[in-house]
């Protein structure tokens, strides 16, 4: 039971999404000027985010029934896959939180050196690794925004 | 305006952009760009102009579309370099020219393979850019009598169309579709100023900036998803300067003409992309062939049915784009999107507020093609190089650049977060196989769909059969009713033909190892 459940975990998770994003539609609130009739209901704001919420939820069941059945499969990554996926996004959510709390000076430097040793590390001379480091950086923080004229916030 | 206004700017135009030295250096620069964005695997077009969003804000019009166009025009037309000398498609669009390209290149004709593959889609743009020049005027007369009924249908119309025949899987189409109008819904609303999906939050009052998802579900997820495997490319094929065969393109013009117009009409169909106008127009050149039995194993003919198609598409797209606001694939929404941030607005009366901006788009479209033509011939002897950049090399840069753009086009942190959450959703996505084209469409137009929807409801509150017997509306409501029906079947030929592909591309893989 707990495998064939397994198997539609994607379509339990669309469901619930569908039916998170339909708790929320419903909340939103009512239009402040009423209008007549079934035009009340259809011309409000919550009509359009409620109705592809339900969708969502109905395609989200379809789907869980056809992976029930066999009919469908998730895709499957490797484990080493998902590991280094799992790594640059890490980086990623690192920096990017990074520039928000702290701006983009120390963030840029500590990612542009973290990432290009990471994927590169067994290919490249450590020069090399840090040439394109700095290149990354020099583009990144100065070239780019001169280029656009644009004040990037640095400390 | 009447249509004979709209190319009565031509002339001015053209000496407007031929006497302007930065333009042109600057659609040189673009188009350069464009040739190393298509030629590389897991960039294409649609990243690429995604990745200047940030950038041409900043710019003045002309420098702007140039850049744009430029880009466009170029990477588009290059995807099929790759697919000729190694074996991948360096675009979606690109992936029925694998199926002939390669083979030809094998044989030792690589030069000219890469001629049929860069001289057949800078024709087609040009080609299908002049065509659209004449028709689009037409089209916007047309469009200015859709109602606000009419509109939404388009837009539900185009959802469900890109839904149902990007990817391989109907459903999650749709699924990806849905999601994509629920987050243009967020935000205050325009009719009545409702907070929608807000969660209390004022950072999300303004809603989710279309640009800085762009770049989150074609940037970052790029990167994640690309870098997950450790990929080298292999290339077997021979290159040097492209040859042109022009006995050839002889011999084919009635396959070019079939092509073109074949693909301006499917790319005009909002939703269906470059990519099924390939295989389309591939179908039809080998059931119209004299020699059938010679496509797959290196058929010229195959090579420039596809090319021609999948660049004719991309221009044919431009006409819902530009008529009613309604991007006709991935890499018009972009566009769009682009002309949007330079304070252009696509739709019926584009060509009444911008007078002149057709004209605009065509003339740089078609000095792409010809600046291609030498860019092309050049960079093509260096196309062996731009493939085997790293990955691994690359990626960190496009990282930093699409954090840097995001912030350029809002100038505020928050967007950094929303570049994070969209570049998880599209990562999350591409690994399930989630089409993304359905999202960034319904990014795009849920927001134009709900209030047309709603503005439709208080135009008819008392008369809801004269909403639904609108003429034009009947003709579209039947339309999508049979576009619903046939996606259902679509999605198991779709499935088929990439079972089909698969093993083409195998049997390739293994004569090409059995060779080595």
């Amino acid at each position: 039971m707990l495998k064939k459940l397994k198997q539609g975990g994607e379509g339990l998770v669309v469901i619930l999404i569908g039916l998170f994003l339909l708790v929320n539609a419903l909340r939103i609130p009512a239009n402040p000027i009423k209008y007549e009739g079934w035009t009340n209901v259809l011309a409000q704001a919550k009509f359009m985010p409620t109705l592809m919420a339900c969708g969502i939820t109905v395609l989200g069941a379809v789907l869980f029934v056809r992976q029930m059945r066999g009919v469908d499969k998730s895709s499957q990554l490797t484990r080493a896959e998902w590991i280094r996926m799992g790594v640059v996004l890490v980086l990623m959510v690192l920096y990017i939180v990074g520039v928000y709390k702290f701006k983009f000076m120390i963030p840029t430097i500590l990612f542009s050196f973290a990432i290009i040793f990471f994927l590169n590390w067994k290919r490249k001379k450590l020069w090399q690794l840090a040439a394109l480091s700095v290149l990354a950086i020099v583009l990144g923080l100065y070239v780019m925004p001169y280029l656009i004229n644009l004040k990037l916030p640095m400390l | 305006m009447s249509i004979v206004a709209e190319w009565s700017y031509l002339p001015s135009t053209l000496v407007d952009i031929i006497t302007d030295p930065m333009t042109l250096l600057i659609l040189l620069g673009g188009v350069a760009l464009g040739f190393i964005i298509g030629v590389i695997p897991g960039l294409g077009p649609t990243m690429g102009m995604a990745l200047v969003l940030g950038i041409i804000y900043k710019m003045e019009t002309n420098h702007a579309l140039a850049l744009l166009l430029g880009i466009l025009v170029a990477a588009i037309s290059t995807g099929g370099i790759t697919a000729c000398l190694a074996n991948i498609p360096g675009t979606a669009a690109a992936a029925a020219t694998v199926v002939d390209g390669y083979p030809l290149s094998q044989k030792g004709r690589g030069a000219e393979a890469v001629g049929y593959t860069l001289y057949s889609s800078i024709f087609a743009c040009m080609a299908s850019m002049v065509i659209v020049f004449f028709i689009q005027p037409f089209v916007a007369t047309i469009a200015l009598k859709f109602g606000n009924w009419e509109v939404f249908l388009f837009c539900l119309f185009g959802l469900i169309i890109c839904g149902s025949l990007i990817g391989t899987d109907v459903v999650r189409g749709w699924i990806s579709a849905l999601l994509g109008v629920v987050f243009a819904l967020v935000g205050c609303e325009t009719i009545q100023s409702v907070q929608v999906l807000t969660f209390g939050k004022p950072a999300l009052m303004s809603g989710l900036n279309s640009t800085v998802a762009i770049l989150g579900l074609f940037g970052l997820s790029e990167v994640l998803y690309t870098l997950k495997s450790k990929r080298s490319i292999k290339v077997t094929g021979q290159s040097g300067y492209p040859k042109i065969n022009f006995r050839e393109f002889a011999r084919n013009k009635l396959n070019i003409a079939r092509s073109l117009l074949g693909g301006l009409w499917v790319g005009f169909i909002p939703g269906i992309g470059e990519s099924a106008a390939c295989w389309f127009s591939y179908d039809l050149a080998k059931k119209g062939s004299k020699h059938p039995e010679e496509f797959g194993h290196g058929c010229p003919e195959g090579v420039i049915a596809a090319e021609i198609a999948n660049n004719a598409s991309t221009v044919g797209a431009m006409i819902p784009s530009l008529a009613l606001g309604i991007p006709g694939s991935a890499t018009t929404s972009v566009f769009i999107a682009a002309l949007f941030l330079l304070g252009f607005r696509p739709g019926p009366t584009l060509l009444n507020d911008a007078p002149g901006i057709l004209c605009k788009i065509t003339v740089l479209m078609v000095m792409a093609g010809i600046l291609l033509c030498f860019v092309g011939f050049f960079l093509s002897r260096f196309a062996i190089t731009f493939l085997t950049v790293d990955d691994n090399v690359l990626m960190p840069f496009v990282v930093i650049f699409c954090v840097i753009g995001s912030y350029a086009s809002t100038y505020t942190m928050t967007s950094l977060l929303v570049l994070l959450f969209f570049g998880i959703v599209g990562m999350l996505m591409k690994t399930y196989g989630y089409p993304i084209p359905p999202m960034l469409l319904g990014l795009l137009i849920g927001r134009t769909m709900d209030e047309y929807l709603r503005r439709a409801m208080l135009q008819y509150t008392n008369d809801p059969i004269g909403m639904l017997t609108r003429p034009i509306g009947i003709g579209i409501s039947i339309f999508l009713i049979l576009m619903i029906i046939l996606s259902f079947k679509t999605s198991k030929t779709t499935r088929k033909s990439d079972e089909e592909m698969a093993e083409i591309e195998k049997t390739l893989q293994e004569e090409s190892a059995q060779n080595q």
